[in-house]
C-alpha cells in the first residue's frame, strides 16, 4: 500500500497548478487592486495599460455578465469594485497579456483616483463606530448575572490574538478553458470547487451545469482557499468567457498575500468567576472578531468561537456574545481552527490571570474543571465518550508534570538570563460544519474490468492524505490492496454540489460516503459470486483478493471476479451520498447538537527565554492526543505535527501588520516570518490516546485537521510564565503573538507602566 | 559577455542566448518544462525553487543549493545545474523514502526543494552531522508538516550514511550513487563539463569582438587582487553615488534580484562574475584581504579565514540560509548599503577598508566612511568594490556578534551589533562597535568606542557606553521594530557583548533599574 500522492511529492512529479502543461495560446492575467483602503473611485484610467505591447484586454465590472457578487454566506462582497473600494487589494481590474510579465508591467500604467474615506482597522473601532457585518451573535447557559454573585473571586480583563497569514507555500492559481458551446471548465487551487462552479455562473449568468469545476491538488488550504480561492478562479473565467482563450491567473506572494484574507485578530473581553478552589462558576465574554470588509465566512467563524469558548471545561453559567466588526481590511476569512482558538485563547488567559490571583498553578485550575462524560456544553450538546480527564491524566502521568514543574523551578533558581517555563494545554474541539446542511458528501465508485478501482469524492487533497484515506477505505471493504485504487481529481460533473473540503471533516464524510459506495458493489458482487459459486451469500467473504466460501479459498480472485461480472452484465459504478446523522443546530436559540463528536487532547510545553535578548525557544511539546482509532498513522502524525507548528507560529513570531491606513506592512516572506525547520522544538513526542471509540465516524477514527493547532496556544503561556520568572512582580497583559519584541519590552517595561 | 550560455542541466547539455539577468528558476520551468523546481517567493525565503550548481575547480566539482529565482541565468555558464528531476534515481532515494515513511511530506509543494538541498548537503559535507545537515534546510520552508517528519528524515539518513559510508571511495559522488543517494549519470559529469568548459573557451575566443568588450565592461576580466591593492585615485567628483540609479551589477544577486524583480531583463546588466577573478581570501602582511565577490559561504568554509577569526563559522550561521550565503557577497551586502547588512556590521567592528574603482584607478577607504546617507554611498559612478582587508586580529582580541530577530535563522535583523574589544588587566585599550538597524546607515558607533577606550570593564561603564549609544542612534519604527524596541535591544546587546566575556564583572541583576527602560532623553517614544 503506497501513499501515491507522496511518492509523486518527494520526486517532483506532483502537478500543481502552475506546472500544467497549458494550451497553445493561452492567455496571462493579472489582477489590478485597489491601492486605498476605503474610498470613492473618480476616475479609473486604463488606456496606457491597454496601449501596452501584449496586452489583449482589460476588464472592469462593466464586462460581468451576469451579477457581480461573490458573497458566500451574505451578498456583500463584488467580484469587481464599482464604484467605492473598501480595502487594499480589492480587485478593480483584470488585466490579460501574453504573459503574466507583461500583464504585469501592463498594471503599472493603469491610473485610478480615488477620493479617500476614514478607514477603519481595528475591531473596537469599528464597535464604536457601529459598523457591523450583521447584528451580534450569543451563546448562554444558565444564569452568569445570578452566579457572579456566587462565586468567591471574580476577574476581569481583555485579551488579544492576532491574525494570522495562510502561507500555503503554492499561491491562489487558476485556469480556466474554453469548451464548446459557451461552456468552461476551471481548473483551480481551491477546497470549494463547487462554489467555483456556482460563482462563475452567477457571474457569467449562465446556468450551473455549462461549468465544470476541477480540482487536482493543493499546495496547502489550510483554509485560505476555502472562499478566498473563488475570485481568483472566477475572474479567469470572465476573461476566458469574454476572449474564448485558455486564462491563467497565478498570484505572485506579494498580491496573494495583500488581496487575500488572514485568520481574523480578536480583541476580547471577559468575566470569569470562581470559588476559591478554582472551580469555574460563571464565565461572559465578548468578542470582538475583525472581520475585515466583508462578512466572507466570519458569521460561521464568529460562530464556532462561541461554541469553543469554554474549551474542554465545564463552566454552567455562560454568556458569549461576538460581534462581527466590519473593518478596511481583506475580508478574513477560515484558517485551521476556523475561530475556535480565538476563542479558547480567552479562556486561558483568563484562566491563567484566575490562578495567579488564587496563587495557584494554572494546572490545577484547568484539571479541576475539565469536562465530564454527560457534562452540557453552552450549546446544549453533552459530551459522549469524553476524553478529557483521560488524555490528561494520560498526559501528566506520562510526561511526569510534577517533574517538569520541579526541573523549571529549579533551572530558574541557578539561571539568571535565562528562564524556563512550562504550560498545559488541554484541548476538546467540535467536529462537523456548524451549518447542518453542509454535513454531506457524494462519492462515486467504478470497478473497471480489470479490477482496479476509482474514487471520486468532493474531498480535495491539500496534504492532508484524504487520496490515501479514501483509497484505504475502498481497499478495505473490498479486501484488496490499495495500490489497485486510485483517488481521482475532484470534478464538479463527477460529484456534484460538494461542500468545501474544511472543518476537518473531509475523511470522515467522504470516507463514509465511499464506504457505503463499496459496499453496494460488494453485494452485488456477492450475489454474483454466490451465483457463479452457487453457495450461499452468507457464506462468502472477499479476503485478500479473493472469494472466500465458508472460510475456504474459491477460484474466484479479485479479478477474475471482476471479469466475469462485466460479462454477466453486473453494475460495475456506484454513487452513494451520506448526510451525517444527528447533527442540528438551532440558530435561534443558539442549542442544538451541531458536533458529530469531539476531539479531546493534553499537551504540555516548555519554553525557554533568553531574558537578555527577549528571544525564546520552544524546547518540548509532549502531548497525548485523541486520534480515535486512527488508521492511517503516518498521516495523522504528520497532521498533528503540522497543525501544531502552525498554531506555536500564530502563538509566537508570526505577526500581520497593518498601518493605520490599512495597508499591509508584513507583505512578503522576508517580512511575515513563520516557523522554520529550527523552529521545531527539539523534542516532539505524540502519544496516540489508546482505546478511543467514535462510532460516529469511518472506522471508528476522529478528524485531524485542525485540533492540534490549539496546543500552540499552550506556547504563549510557557514563553509567558518564563518571562514572570524574570520579573516576578510584573503583570504582563495577555496579547498574542509574543514575537520576541514584546516580549523584550514586556521584560524591560517599568513597573509603574505595567498593568 | 559570450551571447551564448551554455551548461549541463542534469545530465544533458543545454544553450541558450536568453538575457543573462533572467532567473534560473523560469528558464528551468518555463522553457525546460522542468516543474520539479517550484515558485514561491521569488524572493529566497522558501526554498521551493532550490537547485544545486556544480562548479569545476580544474580537479573537482564544488556543489552547492542556490535559490533559482535569485540566479541569474549567465552565472550557470559553465556549470553543472541539478534539479530535482536530475536527482531522482529508478525507485526512491533514501531520504525520499524516509520523508514518506516519516510524514515529511503533505502536499508536496515544498518537497522536491528540501530533497534539492539535503543532496546538495551531501555532495558538499565534510563530514555528515545531523546539526549541519538541518541548517543546510534553514532556506526551506515547509508550511504543512512544521518540518517535524523532514528533521526525522535527516536523522534517519544521516545515520544511514554513516554508517554504510564506504571510506575507500575517494569520489563524493561515486560513494553516494552506491548509496543510492544520487543517480549514477553524475560520474560522468566531470568529464562532460571540462569539455563544455573548454568548447565555451573556444566559442568565447571566436567571439572575441562581441564577448566580453561590451560598453558597459569597465575592468578586464581576471584583474588580481593583488595588483590593486595600492592604487588610489587622485580626485573625484564630489557627488555621493546612490546605487538605485546606477547600471545594474549583479554579484550574487541575492539582493539585486529581490529589489528589482521583473525589471532586469529589461536592463543592460552586468554580472561581477565576468569581470572579477574568482574570490580570493589572502594574508597580506598584516591584513587579511578578501575580494568583493567572496560569499559568506567561502568564508565559512575558508580554513584560512577560520583560523583569523574561529567564530565566524557561527556567526555565519545567523546570516540567511545555506542557499543565500553560497551566494551572497561581501561585496553586495556592503554595496546595497542597508543599515543592517550583517556582514557589513562585522566589518565595521574589524575597523576593515574597502577598495573601490575603475579599471586603472583605484581608491582605499575605511569601511566606516563609506556611508553617507540613507541607501547614499561614497561611491561615484561606474566604481566597482574590489576588495576589503582589515588588520588581523591580535591574539587576545575579543570578538562578538550579536544579531536578534524575529526568527533567530533566515531573518533581517531587528538590530545587530558587533564589538571588537582589546583589554589590558582588564582596561579597554582598543575597540570598535558597530550597530545595524539603529540609523539610516549601518553604524560605527565612535562616541561610544570612544567613551569605553581606557574605561575598566564594570557594571556602571557598560550602562554609561550604552546611554552614551542610544545618543548617536536615531532608529526608526517599521516592520524589523519600533524605535522604542531597537533602542532598548542595543542597549541589551552591548551588555551582551561583555557578558560573554566578563561575566563576573558585570551583575546586571544589583542595579534594580536594569530591568526599567531609561526613556529620559529619547523623545521617540
Ligand atoms: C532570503 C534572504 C535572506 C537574506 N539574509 C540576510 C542576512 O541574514 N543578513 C544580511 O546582511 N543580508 C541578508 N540578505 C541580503 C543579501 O543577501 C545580502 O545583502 C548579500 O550580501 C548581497 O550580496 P549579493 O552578492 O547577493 O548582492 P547583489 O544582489 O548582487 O547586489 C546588491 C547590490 O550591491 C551592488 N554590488 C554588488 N557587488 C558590488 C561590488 N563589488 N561593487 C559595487 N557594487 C556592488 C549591486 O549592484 C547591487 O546594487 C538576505 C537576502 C535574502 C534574499
Ligand atoms: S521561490 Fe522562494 S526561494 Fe525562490
Ligand atoms: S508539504 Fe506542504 S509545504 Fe511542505
Amino acid at each position: 500500500m503506497k501513499n501515491q500522492d507522496s511518492i509523486r511529492h518527494v520526486r517532483g512529479e506532483s502537478l500543481f497548478l502552475d506546472d500544467f502543461s497549458v494550451p497553445e495560446g493561452t492567455l496571462y492575467a493579472v489582477v489590478f487592486a485597489s491601492p486605498e483602503s476605503h474610498g470613492i473611485i473618480r476616475g479609473l484610467d486604463i488606456t496606457g495599460a491597454l496601449a501596452h505591447k501584449g496586452v489583449k484586454a482589460i476588464f472592469t465590472y462593466k464586462d460581468i455578465p451576469g451579477v457581480n457578487q461573490i458573497g458566500g454566506i451574505i451578498k456583500d462582497e463584488e467580484l469587481l469594485a464599482v464604484d467605492k473600494v473598501e480595502f487594499t487589494g480589492q480587485p478593480v481590474a483584470l488585466v490579460i497579456a501574453e504573459s503574466a510579465e507583461c500583464a504585469r508591467e501592463a498594471r503599472n500604467k493603469i491610473k485610478i483616483n480615488i477620493e479617500k474615506l476614514e478607514a477603519i482597522t481595528e475591531a473596537r473601532d469599528a464597535f464604536a463606530k457601529g459598523s457591523f457585518i450583521t447584528s451580534p451573535q450569543i451563546f448562554a447557559c444558565g444564569d452568569t448575572e445570578e452566579a457572579f454573585t456566587k462565586c468567591d473571586v471574580v476577574i476581569e480583563g481583555t485579551a488579544e490574538s492576532g491574525g494570522q497569514e495562510h502561507l500555503y507555500l503554492e499561491t491562489q492559481a487558476a485556469l480556466a478553458l474554453p469548451a464548446e458551446g459557451g461552456n468552461l471548465k476551471i481548473i483551480s487551487s481551491t477546497q470549494n470547487p463547487t462554489a467555483i462552479q456556482r460563482i462563475t455562473a452567477d457571474v457569467l449568468g449562465i446556468s450551473y451545469n455549462k461549468i465544470e469545476s476541477e480540482v487536482l491538488r493543493l499546495g496547502g488550504g489550510f483554509g485560505g482557499k476555502e472562499d478566498q480561492a473563488t475570485p481568483w478562479a472566477v475572474l479567469a473565467g470572465l476573461a476566458c468567457y469574454h476572449l474564448r482563450k485558455p486564462v491563467k491567473l497565478v498570484l505572485n506572494r506579494h498580491d496573494d498575500m495583500y488581496m487575500t484574507g488572514k485568520r481574523h485578530p480578536y480583541s476580547s473581553d471577559y468575566k470569569l468567576g470562581f470559588s476559591k478552589e478554582g472551580k469555574l462558576i460563571a464565565y461572559e465574554v465578548s468578542f470582538y472578531q475583525n472581520s475585515g470588509a466583508a462578512a466572507d465566512l466570519s458569521t460561521a467563524i464568529l460562530e464556532r468561537s462561541l461554541s469553543h469558548c469554554t474549551n474542554t471545561y465545564f463552566i454552567p453559567n455562560v454568556k458569549a456574545t461576538g460581534y462581527c466588526c466590519k473593518t478596511n481590511l481583506p475580508p478574513n476569512t477560515a484558517f485551521r481552527g476556523f475561530g475556535g482558538p480565538q476563542g479558547m485563547f480567552v479562556l486561558e488567559s483568563a484562566i491563567h490571570k484566575a490562578a495567579k490571583r488564587l496563587g495557584l498553578e494554572p494546572h490545577v485550575i484547568q484539571s479541576l474543571n475539565l469536562l465530564k462524560e454527560g457534562d452540557a456544553f453552552p450549546y446544549g450538546q453533552k459530551t459522549e465518550n469524553c476524553n478529557a480527564g483521560k488524555c490528561w491524566s494520560r498526559a501528566v502521568e506520562k510526561y511526569n508534570l510534577q517533574h517538569i514543574a520541579e526541573e523549571v523551578s529549579s533551572y530558574n533558581n541557578t539561571n539568571k538570563l535565562y528562564k524556563k517555563g512550562y504550560a498545559v494545554m488541554p484541548i476538546c474541539f467540535g467536529i462537523s460544519f456548524t451549518q447542518t446542511a453542509l454535513n454531506q458528501a457524494g462519492a462515486l465508485v467504478h470497478i473497471y474490468t480489470d479490477g482496479s478501482v476509482s474514487i471520486s469524492t468532493g474531498a480535495v487533497e491539500m496534504g492532508q492524505g484524504v487520496n490515501m484515506k479514501l483509497r484505504q477505505v475502498a481497499a478495505e471493504i473490498f479486501s484488496i490492496n490499495a495500490d489497485l485504487v486510485k483517488s481521482e481529481t475532484t470534478n464538479t460533473t463527477r460529484v456534484a454540489n460538494t461542500s468545501a473540503t474544511a472543518a476537518s471533516t473531509g475523511a470522515d464524510l467522504n470516507g463514509k460516503a465511499v464506504e457505503q459506495a463499496c459496499r453496494n458493489l460488494y453485494s452485488r458482487l456477492m450475489i454474483f459470486a454466490s451465483q457463479q459459486l452457487s453457495a450461499e451469500v452468507s457464506s462468502l467473504e472477499l479476503k485478500d483478493e479473493r472469494i472466500y466460501s465458508a472460510g475456504k479459498p474459491t477460484e474466484l480472485t479479485w479479478s477474475e471476479l471482476i471479469t466475469r461480472a462485466y460479462w454477466s452484465r453486473i453494475d460495475m459504478t456506484s454513487h452513494e451520498y451520506y448526510a451525517a446523522p444527528g447533527v442540528f443546530f438551532d440558530r435561534v436559540t443558539g442549542k442544538g447538537n451541531p458536533f458529530a463528536y469531539h476531539v479531546y487532547g493534553t499537551a504540555i510545553i516548555e519554553a525557554l527565554v533568553d531574558c537578555l535578548r527577549g528571544t525564546y525557544k520552544i524546547e518540548s511539546v509532549k502531548m497525548i492526543h485523541d486520534f480515535g482509532s486512527s488508521f492511517n498513522n503516518v498521516i495523522d502524525k504528520s497532521q498533528a505535527e503540522g497543525a501544531l507548528m502552525q498554531g506555536l507560529g500564530w502563538m509566537t513570531m508570526e505577526e500581520i501588520v497593518y498601518n493605520s491606513e490599512g495597508r499591509l506592512i508584513t507583505n512578503s516572506l522576508s517580512a511575515y516570518k513563520v516557523p522554520d525547520i529550527n523552529f521545531t522544538p527539539d523534542e516532539i513526542d505524540i502519544e496516540f490516546l489508546s482505546d478511543s471509540v467514535n462510532p460516529q465516524s469511518i472506522f471508528n477514527s476522529k478528524a485531524i485537521g485542525e485540533p492540534p493547532l490549539m496546543y500552540g496556544i499552550g506556547a504563549y503561556f510557557a514563553i509567558r510564565n518564563a518571562m514572570q520568572a524574570y520579573r516576578p512582580e510584573a503583570d504582563f497583559d495577555y496579547t498574542a503573538p509574543i514575537a520576541p519584541e514584546r516580549a523584550l519590552l514586556n521584560l524591560y517595561k517599568k513597573a509603574e507602566a505595567l498593568k | 559577455m559570450r551571447k551564448i550560455i551554455r551548461f549541463i542541466l542534469n545530465d544533458e547539455i543545454v544553450e541558450t542566448q536568453a538575457h543573462p539577468a533572467l532567473t534560473l528558476l523560469d528558464f528551468i520551468r518555463k522553457q525546460k518544462h522542468l516543474t520539479g523546481t517550484k515558485e514561491g517567493c521569488r524572493e529566497g525565503d522558501c526554498g521551493a525553487c532550490s537547485v544545486i550548481l556544480g562548479e569545476s575547480n580544474g580537479s573537482y566539482i564544488r556543489y552547492k543549493a542556490v535559490n533559482s529565482c535569485l540566479f541569474p541565468i549567465g552565472d550557470a555558464d559553465g556549470k553543472h545545474v541539478v534539479t530535482i528531476e536530475g536527482i531522482n534515481i529508478d525507485g526512491l532515494t533514501p531520504f525520499q523514502q524516509a520523508l514518506l515513511n516519516e510524514g515529511g511530506t503533505q502536499c508536496g509543494f515544498c518537497t522536491p526543494g528540501f530533497v534539492v538541498s539535503f543532496a546538495a548537503y551531501l555532495l558538499s559535507a565534510d563530514k555528515f552531522i545531523y546539526a549541519d545537515a538541518i541548517d543546510s534546510m534553514t532556506g526551506n520552508l515547509c508550511r504543512c508538516t512544521g518540518h517535524t517528519g523532514i528533521r526525522r528524515s535527516a536523522e534517519i539518513v544521516i545515520d544511514y550514511i554513516n554508517r554504510n559510508w564506504d571510506k575507500t571511495t575517494f569520489h563524493r559522488a561515486e560513494s553516494l550513487i552506491n548509496l543510492n543517494l544520487l543517480p549514477s549519470y553524475f560520474t560522468a559529469v566531470p568529464d562532460k563539463l571540462s569539455k563544455l568548459i573548454i568548447e565555451n573557451e573556444e566559442i568565447c575566443a571566436e567571439e572575441k569582438k562581441s564577448c566580453l568588450q561590451r560598453e558597459n565592461d569597465i575592468i578586464k576580466p581576471g584583474i588580481a587582487l593583488a595588483e590593486s591593492g595600492d592604487m588610489l585615485v587622485a580626485e573625484r567628483p564630489n557627488n555621493f553615488f546612490q546605487p538605485k540609479e546606477e547600471l545594474f551589477w549583479i554579484s550574487g544577486g541575492t539582493d539585486i534580484f529581490v529589489q528589482k524583480g521583473d525589471e532586469l531583463i529589461h536592463r543592460d546588466v552586468n554580472l561581477l562574475s565576468s569581470v572579477l577573478a574568482e574570490p580570493v581570501i589572502t594574508i597580506d602582511g598584516s591584513a587579511c584581504k578578501i575580494s568583493a565577490n567572496t560569499t559568506v559561504a567561502d568564508l565559512e568554509n575558508s580554513s584560512l579565514f577560520n583560523q583569523i577569526l574561529p567564530q565566524f563559522r557561527e556567526i555565519a550561521r545567523l546570516f540567511g540560509s545555506q542557499q543565500i550565503r553560497n551566494r551572497a557577497t561581501i561585496g553586495g551586502n556592503i554595496n546595497n548599503a542597508s543599515p543592517i547588512g550583517d556582514m557589513t556590521i562585522f566589518f565595521l567592528a574589524m575597523n576593515a577598508k574597502i577598495i573601490l574603482g575603475t579599471g586603472n584607478k583605484w581608491r582605499e577607504l575605511l569601511l566606516k566612511e563609506y556611508f553617507k546617507g540613507y541607501k547614499t554611498l561614497d561611491r561615484n559612478p561606474g566604481e566597482i568594490m574590489k576588495s576589503l582587508f582589515f588588520r588581523l586580529p591580535h591574539k587576545r582580541a575579543k570578538i562578538s556578534f550579536e544579531k536578534v530577530c524575529r526568527r533567530t535563522y533566515l531573518d533581517i535583523a531587528s538590530v545587530n551589533s558587533a564589538m571588537y574589544l582589546l583589554t589590558d588587566n582588564d582596561i579597554i585599550s582598543t575597540i570598535h562597535l558597530s550597530s545595524g538597524g539603529t540609523g539610516p546607515v549601518p553604524m560605527y558607533l565612535k562616541s561610544t568606542c570612544e567613551y569605553l577606550t581606557g574605561k575598566a570593564v564594570s557594571y556602571n561603564t557598560i550602562k554609561e557606553a550604552a546611554r552614551i549609544a542610544d545618543g548617536e542612534i536615531s532608529p526608526i519604527s517599521d516592520i524589523r521594530g519600533s524605535a522604542e524596541y531597537k533602542r532598548l535591544l542595543l542597549r541589551q546587546l552591548l551588555f551582551a557583548h561583555f557578558l560573554k566575556f566578563f561575566p563576573e564583572k558585570i551583575n546586571t541583576f544589583k542595579d534594580k533599574n536594569f530591568y526599567h527602560r531609561d526613556t529620559e532623553n529619547t523623545e521617540i517614544f
